[in-house]
């Protein structure tokens, strides 16, 4: 039933956001065109226009999956009419959230791709990409890997906050709304503490976690960047049996 | 073992009680109206059957167990509102519910489509508000479910729609199975009614057998229903 109801919950939100993958293919091939045209002047400046259109297409594509994952995927599919149909489907309360958490991972995944691959589309170069090629091989090429799985599960936990918020919210009997926006936000701010208090409790012990604080200028080690990377996978598996347990005491749909 | 066992059911939103100390068993094969007026608790009892409200206290057994995947996998339920996926076509509803009810029969449902004159590959957005009404009835009917639970199947639509309504719940649902329809257009679909239960503020004001009930009160179901809660 899981399997079922992932592909419903990932066919219903990438048939939205396909359209943002789109149009940003699309700018990523225009500024390509554009950028690598250096005169006349005028078409120089196009690209650059372009250029910036793109990079805030990118940052919409972000911010467009977060309110797509929060509010058509989950607020609506768990507490508004949706909702009427998916809590009546023979489907344990736990499975019903796995699959709007597994739809978050892989729709990040594929923005988190369509973002790489349209900026490689519009920016690529022979020298360019000897140039990344020479950054993915080396030490620098280990440490932007480590760095990207660790801005991923960042993103997995601030998403996971906002669902957090939206059932404790709609726990509440009026102003859900408000409140689920509340309740992210501090759900999201005690997940940083987390971080924080581990951080500095490693401190105590290891130096490489006491140059965090006491340096000025630091290149965080690997080895940190993958610990606290853990840290906060910890936090997502924790903070989704919460939500699971939250979820399995009863819901109260408008 | 009765269909749906209730006790002691009580709902509230703070200290605002909606449903309190509700006591009912439902037994198996009967066609039951839920009757009452606007915001009496008819829907919030059908939402707490249903899942769909968490009881403040209290407890409702569906075949001696609590709700949970077994009872959704008999119960048949049909929301006052529509709540498919508007971006769905028909045939991709129907697939949906084959996806997740054992009991459903996909032929049945294209039949009953085909009566309406439905073209399969319409999409949902594509529909009235009461043509959308009338898949999700079909949807809920073509499966084979011990008890159906109809909330406002009336409600809103003209007098020729609700006899196409009533047809369709009668020559639909399963054999031994109940039926629970709200509303509170009662004249309508009183001739189909076994028993009745009349509730008011939040408690049951009456239950019993139609037959009984008419005999006793001298009277139809809807004079009875009128009489007792005259404003």
């Amino acid at each position: 039933m899981l399997g079922k109801l992932l592909k419903y919950d990932l066919k219903g939100i990438l048939k939205f956001l396909s359209i943002f993958y789109v149009i940003t293919l699309f700018f990523s091939g225009l500024t390509h065109f554009f950028i690598n045209i250096e005169s006349p002047y005028i078409v120089f400046l196009i690209g650059r226009i372009l250029s910036g259109t793109l990079i805030s297409f990118f940052i919409s594509t972000l911010i467009n999956q977060l309110m797509a994952l929060w509010i058509k995927l989950f607020a609506t599919g768990v507490y508004k009419d949706k909702s009427y149909l998916t809590h009546t489907l023979p489907i344990r309360k736990a499975d019903i959230y796995l699959s709007k958490l597994l739809t978050s991972i892989i729709v990040s995944a594929i923005s988190v791709t369509v973002i790489v691959v349209t900026a490689f589309i519009a920016y690529y170069s022979e020298e360019r990409w000897k140039l990344v090629k020479q950054f993915l091989t080396g030490e620098i090429g280990k440490t932007i890997t480590i760095l990207v799985i660790f801005l991923f599960l960042e993103l997995i936990n601030l998403i996971q906050c906002g669902y957090t918020g939206i059932i404790l919210g709609h726990k509440c009997n009026s102003g859900k709304t408000g409140l689920s926006v509340l309740f992210s936000f501090l759900a999201y701010t005690v997940s940083q503490i987390i971080v924080l208090l581990f951080t500095a409790a490693a401190a105590l012990i290891s130096v490489d976690f006491k140059a965090l604080f006491v340096s000025r200028q630091v290149q965080i080690p690997n080895s940190v960047l993958l610990t606290i990377a853990a840290v906060y996978l910890v936090i997502i598996i924790v903070n989704a049996i919460i939500n699971i347990k939250l979820l399995e005491k009863g819901v109260d749909i408008e | 073992m009765e269909l749906i066992e209730i006790n002691n059911l009580k709902k509230a939103y703070g200290k605002h009680e909606v449903l309190s100390d509700i006591t009912l068993k439902i037994p198996k094969g009967k066609i039951i109206g839920l009757l009452g007026r606007n915001g009496a608790g008819k829907t919030t009892l059908i939402k707490l059957i249903n899942d769909l409200l968490t009881p403040t206290s209290g407890q409702i057994l569906v075949n001696g167990a609590p709700i949970g995947v077994q009872s959704k996998k008999i119960i048949s339920y049909l929301p006052e509102r529509t709540y498919l996926d508007k971006s769905m076509r028909v045939c991709e509803a129907v697939k949906f519910f084959s996806d997740f009810y054992d009991n459903f029969d996909s032929d049945k449902a294209y039949r009953l489509l085909s009566d309406l004159g439905l073209d399969k590959y319409t999409k949902l957005s594509k529909m009235s508000k009461g043509m959308q009404e009338k898949v999700q009835l079909v949807l809920v009917m073509s499966r084979e479910a011990e008890l159906y639970i109809l909330d406002e199947p009336l409600g809103g639509v003209d007098p020729a729609t609700r006899d196409y309504i009533l047809d369709t719940i009668l020559s639909n649902f399963s054999e031994g199975a109940s039926v629970i329809i709200s509303t509170h257009l009662i004249s309508d679909i009183e001739r189909i009614l076994d028993e009745v239960i009349f509730i008011d503020c939040g408690k049951i004001a009456l239950y019993g057998e139609c037959d009984k009930l008419r005999e006793e009160e001298n009277g139809s179901i809807d004079e009875i229903f009128r009489r007792m809660f005259k404003c």
